[in-house]
């Protein structure tokens, strides 16, 4: 299994099989116009150590699984309820981390990383009152009253009938 | 090794606040409205990046139940310019939010079958509504029942008992706290009002007509509904002692039904139609959704499509006949303007409506010469100037009662006359229970070839005619020669099996249909021809079908006629 070298943006090495890093379609495209396993690690810019290791450990558990459905649009993608245990378990991170993941897995294009990490983040809104929302993921009001009012309004209207 | 070009979304500090607009589109896109909506309440940062397009979406359909209640909130919408501007798709739902009671007979069945828990607490809450009845007086309250009066509260009471004093306590609130000014209303002011309020939705182009079953939406929207609808029943439900479970399933959806609605789609449909004419809207769609809960005389009719409250008011003085020239003359240019781009148009028609030799001459005249005076076309000419630039047409007829339904339709065996020519008609979409021919149907489609591209057909669209091999082979022939059309999807029913049934002491009725496939202009080579055969099991109305079907694909015409004209329809080893 030929292996392939990444490098954290805090310059921290690490050696992954070319099969688990081609689950990011950003590494798969560039090995692809490279045309041989390239000896040099590939800079990761912005994607520090602990999360890049993170993305590594979800890309080893997902080696094996079917390439994500075509269809942008399918249901089962969007259910924000539908996650696997093991990636349920896997996001029980702090926010931050959390967070990192999620652009990680948009910049490196792994987009089932990014639908559980989307997933996780809804779940975490579903159901909630704004106050709860932003106390959640420590948000600042910053809407003077008459703003949030109108907005209220909008938003009564909007499920009317 | 060169480093991938960095990310600009990438932050020193991740947060949600953080997080950019494609991010943020990503998590809406797996929330549902109420969260998103909820979202624009965070931040002002946060709000910038919710996606507007989803947004608008969401402020963009409307639903209004055709009550002065809902109608309301349509007139506070269109107070704020900038929402109303907003709305392009409004669905107008003829079911009533407003509910009844059942008959006694009817609750005190179904309440001998309650679990303890739910027993008890009627119990609690009859006694209770006992004492209180009892000890207040009000000038305005009926005197409770006799029954109610004989039972002394404080005295150990049979369940039977409890159950006839909850009822009676409900039948007396019904008949003096029923707010009944939403059916003193007359009809004509909810459409001058919604008229009017068309005028302020300056990007109003779909209208939708429903007939919720309050049984298929989710329960808790059902009972939020419910409950806004009916609020004089504030005390009778929601003060303690509580009668209802948690789970909301008692009495709500047990003794209380909705009321019978004030309109069916026939009129609630021409009517909102025609304010669109007169509010000057331009409709891209008509479409009609759910109808599952209709009821039998639910549906459209293709000789009524006036709105008959105009008709009336316009012509109650001058005979019908007369009135309804007259009307259609002087608002047929309003029905062309306010149509003159229609793209869809959903024809769900009434099940039993009569059908009607169509005579040609009355059918094409937009407006009638004199000597047609005096007998009412068979099809609406309103209908037919709304019809005449739509692009995609969907035919349909609610099931309605099986004994009733025209088996053999008569005229010219489809829905609207088969020589109406609708100049950019490019799809059409034949659906259940249609009750068209096989002949009414290719001799509409030649009166439309130069546009029709595809066709579907519903299964039961013929309804339980059986059609001979010979006859759909003509039928496609004289397509091939006669029209151009690009997909074709079609089933015909070409034999009635029957089978012993599971228990082997009970025949039951199969159905066999010759289904069709294509697509791709049918000259070319690359066209693709599927042929198959279905089998349909119908245990009894209503119960699952049981199918099993199998397909065979061709290619070009000459090897799929070929196959055709072989395959043996009523193969022996379905019998």
């Amino acid at each position: 299994m030929s292996q392939i070298t990444l490098l954290s943006s805090d310059n921290v090495e690490m050696k992954v099989d070319k099969e688990v890093a081609e689950r990011s379609i950003l590494i798969k495209n560039m090995l692809e116009d490279v045309g041989e396993t390239p000896d040099q690690a590939i800079p990761i810019p912005n994607v520090n150590e602990g999360v890049l290791r993170k993305v590594i450990e979800w890309c080893e558990h997902h080696r094996n699984d079917p390439p994500p459905p075509a269809d942008e649009d399918s249901d089962s993608r969007k259910k924000s309820t539908d996650i696997e245990e093991w990636d349920q378990k896997f996001m029980q991170v702090d926010q931050e981390m959390l967070f990192e993941i999620i652009l990680a897995a948009n910049y490196l294009d792994i987009k089932p990383l990014l639908d559980v990490g989307c997933k996780t983040v809804a779940n975490m809104i579903k159901g909630k009152s704004p106050e709860e929302i932003r106390k959640t993921f420590n948000i600042q009001n910053d809407f003077t009253p008459e703003e949030e009012d109108q907005i209220r309004r909008e938003n009564e209207w909007a499920e009317d009938r | 090794m060169a480093a991938i070009s960095s990310p600009t979304s990438l932050r020193l500090t991740a947060s949600f606040s953080s997080l950019p607009h494609d991010i943020i589109f990503e998590v809406c896109e797996r929330l549902p409205d109420k969260d998103v909506l909820k979202l624009q309440l965070l931040s002002t940062a946060i709000r910038q990046k919710l996606p507007q397009s989803r947004l608008n979406l969401i402020h963009a359909e409307k639903t209004y139940y055709l009550c002065s209640h809902s109608i309301q909130k349509l007139e506070r919408l269109i107070r704020d310019p900038i929402l109303a501007g907003r709305v392009t798709q409004i669905t107008f739902d003829v079911g009533v939010p407003n509910v009844r009671l059942r008959s006694k007979g009817s609750c005190v069945t179904e309440a001998r079958e309650y679990p303890t828990d739910a027993r008890a607490r009627l119990h609690r809450w009859s006694s209770t509504h006992m004492r209180r009845q009892n000890s207040m007086v009000s000038p305005r309250t009926c005197r409770p029942s006799a029954a109610i009066s004989r039972v002394d509260p404080r005295a150990a009471i049979s369940y039977e008992t409890v159950l006839d004093q909850t009822y009676s306590l409900f039948k007396t609130h019904f008949l003096t706290h029923v707010d009944t000014s939403e059916e003193d209303q007359n009809d004509f002011t909810i459409f001058t009002r919604i008229t009017k309020a068309f005028r302020s939705l300056p990007n109003l182009s779909i209208l939708t007509f429903a007939h919720t079953n309050p049984k298929m939406v989710e329960r808790s929207e059902m009972l939020s509904r419910w409950r806004e609808y009916n609020d004089h029943l504030y005390a009778l439900l929601y003060i303690d002692p509580k009668i209802e479970l948690q789970s909301g399933v008692w009495p709500w959806c047990s003794w209380l039904r909705p009321k019978t609605p004030t309109f069916l789609l026939s009129t609630a449909c021409p009517a909102i139609l025609f304010c669109a004419t007169q509010a000057q809207r331009t409709i891209s769609e008509v479409r009609v959704g759910n109808t599952s809960w209709g009821p039998r005389n639910f549906g459209l009719m293709i000789s009524k499509f006036e709105p008959w409250q105009v008709r009336i008011k316009d012509g109650s003085k001058e005979g019908w006949e007369k009135a309804y020239y007259h009307w259609v003359c002087r608002y047929v240019d309003d029905y062309k303007a306010t149509f003159e781009n229609l793209k869809r148009f959903d024809l769900c028609l009434e099940p039993e409506e009569q059908q009607v030799t169509v005579e040609p001459e009355v059918e094409k005249t937009e407006k009638p010469k004199a000597k047609t005076r005096g007998k009412p076309p068979p099809v609406s000419l309103c209908l037919l100037t709304m019809l005449k630039n739509v692009e995609e047409l969907k035919v349909w007829r609610l099931r309605g009662d099986p004994e009733k339904q025209v088996r053999s339709p008569r005229g010219g065996g489809f829905v609207i006359p088969t020589d109406t020519q609708l100049a950019r008609l490019e799809k059409l979409d034949v659906g259940e229970y249609a009750g068209v021919t096989v002949d009414g149907l290719l001799a509409f489609l030649k009166t439309n070839a130069t546009t029709v591209r595809h066709v579907t057909c519903d299964m039961f669209a013929f309804r339980e005619q059986i059609i001979p091999k010979q006859e759909i082979m003509q039928f496609l022939n004289s397509l091939k020669k006669n029209t151009g059309l690009e997909s074709l999807k079609i089933d015909f029913l070409v034999d009635q099996v029957k089978e012993n049934g599971q228990r082997g002491d009970a025949e039951s009725l199969s159905n066999v249909y010759l289904r069709i496939d294509i697509r791709g202009p049918w000259e070319n080579q690359n066209c693709e021809y599927k042929i198959g055969l279905r089998k349909v099991s119908a245990t009894g109305l209503g119960d699952e079908y049981k199918s099993s079907s199998y397909w065979a694909k061709k290619r070009g015409w000459e090897e799929f006629f070929t196959y055709m004209s072989k395959l043996d329809v009523t193969r022996a080893l379905w019998r």
